[in-house]
């Protein structure tokens, strides 16, 4: 069976069949139903005619667009990025290259201060980390070490280290080798640091023997072994084995 | 010429709108005729019987065919879309409307104003019957008033008409049962003008 509305759109009451009209008169009376009915219909008759020339600029608007080069995504992409209408700066591909530059340097800039200020909060951090004893122990340790350990300053040899160095002092009884001095000094090796030997005398006597041996890098070279004796002086032991 | 002329008319709505996707100005040419002077008398009754606006809108509703036909999925129906369309715009004009002044139903003004300036120059039962339906539609609320002319006056199924304003085929149903018997019972009494 129909809706009223169907029956409304497609009969008239007369029309209607005793089980039709029983639904319409349910809801509304047979005038209600032919007055409703003769109203809709003269509402749809009633024509407002559309102006002919519509027709006509839409038909030539779309041969004209269907004349123009297709579309591709990309020109459709250009065209909503730069549409020719509107304002430069209205653009949505202008604007959208300003936000961007905007954001890069924006972005650098805070990257930028970001890094340097966490580097300097990194720094302080750290030092106020370290508990203040330390920093207080360290300063003493380091002026105590500067004191202990003063640079020597004055590079000059001092008389004993002069008497020390002299040649005659070390005998060197193989004239061959020690005209190779220089080349065998050069590449002198202490092979054994226990060649190194004190002297019973050292705390007896006031002099000091001290014996080692050399072996060139030179296999050319023989092995040699010397020994050296000193006036005893104070300091001197640390400057034969620098000597050496 | 004349086959392909009726082999036009004889297509769906849907093929001529394949056609114009494929630039077939014809089926264009085709689809004007079947929808143009509808989609007229539409805007017309949505618009407050401004003949200028509603002609602007049908111009602006075919336009959107021609720069973007691919915007309409083949598969859907096209009457269906296109009332959508229209539908959309119309409310978009009542948005527009609203904020220019806060009077949003301007039908009830439209209606005065036009029923003032024809007063007793438009005597004929016709005329005075058409005024009659108008006005007992602006009393309806807009919701009943637009499935009532989308049912009655564009001749739209249930479904269409719940597609066309998204709203579920019962909530349609019962918008139409109670506008239909709310006018039917406001032009009982013009059963003296049509003789019945």
């Amino acid at each position: 069976m129909m809706n009223i509305d169907e029956l409304i759109l497609t009969k008239k009451f007369s029309e209607l069949s005793i089980s039709e009209k029983e639904l319409v008169l349910t809801e509304m009376s047979e005038e209600a139903y032919n007055s409703l009915q003769y109203a809709i219909q003269i509402k749809r008759k009633e024509v407002i005619v559309l102006n002919p020339d519509l027709k006509s600029g839409l038909m030539a608007d779309f041969k004209n667009r269907q004349a123009s080069p297709k579309t591709s995504a990309w020109n459709r992409l250009l065209y909503f990025l730069f549409p020719a209408e509107k304002q430069f700066v209205f653009r949505p591909g202008v604007q959208l290259a300003f936000a961007s530059l905007v954001l890069i340097l924006g972005g650098a800039w805070l990257v930028q201060s970001g890094v340097l200020s966490s580097k300097n909060e990194l720094v302080v951090a750290k030092v106020e980390e370290i508990p203040s004893y330390i920093t207080e122990n360290s300063l003493k340790k380091a002026e105590a070490s500067e004191k202990s350990i003063a640079p020597d300053t004055n590079l000059t040899p001092s008389s004993l280290e002069q008497k020390a160095l002299e040649p005659s002092i070390l005998p060197i009884e193989n004239k061959e080798l020690a005209s190779d001095a220089d080349k065998a000094f050069d590449e002198v090796t202490i092979i054994d640091a226990e060649a190194v030997e004190m002297e019973d005398q050292i705390f007896s006597t006031n002099t000091l023997s001290a014996g080692f041996a050399v072996r060139s890098m030179d296999k050319d070279l023989p092995e040699s072994s010397s020994s050296v004796t000193v006036a005893d002086e104070p300091g001197l032991l640390d400057l034969l084995s620098a000597t050496y | 010429m004349g086959v392909f002329r009726s082999n036009y008319t004889q297509k769906s709505d849907e093929n001529l709108m394949e056609l114009i996707i494929n630039g077939d100005d014809r089926a264009f040419g085709e689809l004007y005729d079947r929808y143009a002077q509808a989609m007229f008398n539409y805007f017309h009754r949505m618009l407050w019987k401004d003949r200028e606006k509603a002609e602007d809108f049908v111009h602006d509703l075919f336009t959107k065919i021609v720069n973007r036909p691919d915007m309409f999925d083949v598969k859907k129906k096209f009457k269906t879309w296109f009332y959508s369309i229209a539908n959309n715009m119309c409310k978009n004009e009542y948005k527009k409307q609203q904020v220019r002044s806060n009077t949003y139903n301007g039908l009830d003004e439209s209606y005065n104003v036009r029923s003032s300036q024809r007063g007793a120059d438009q005597k004929a039962d016709d005329q005075l019957i058409s005024e009659e339906i108008d006005k007992a539609l602006s009393q309806l609320e807009e919701k009943h008033k637009q499935v009532f002319e989308l049912r009655y006056f564009d001749q739209l199924s249930m479904k269409e008409i719940a597609d066309i304003i998204e709203i579920s085929e019962g909530t349609v149903k019962s918008r139409l049962f109670y506008a239909t018997k709310k006018l039917a019972s406001e032009l009982e009494d013009l059963k003296v003008l049509i003789g019945g």
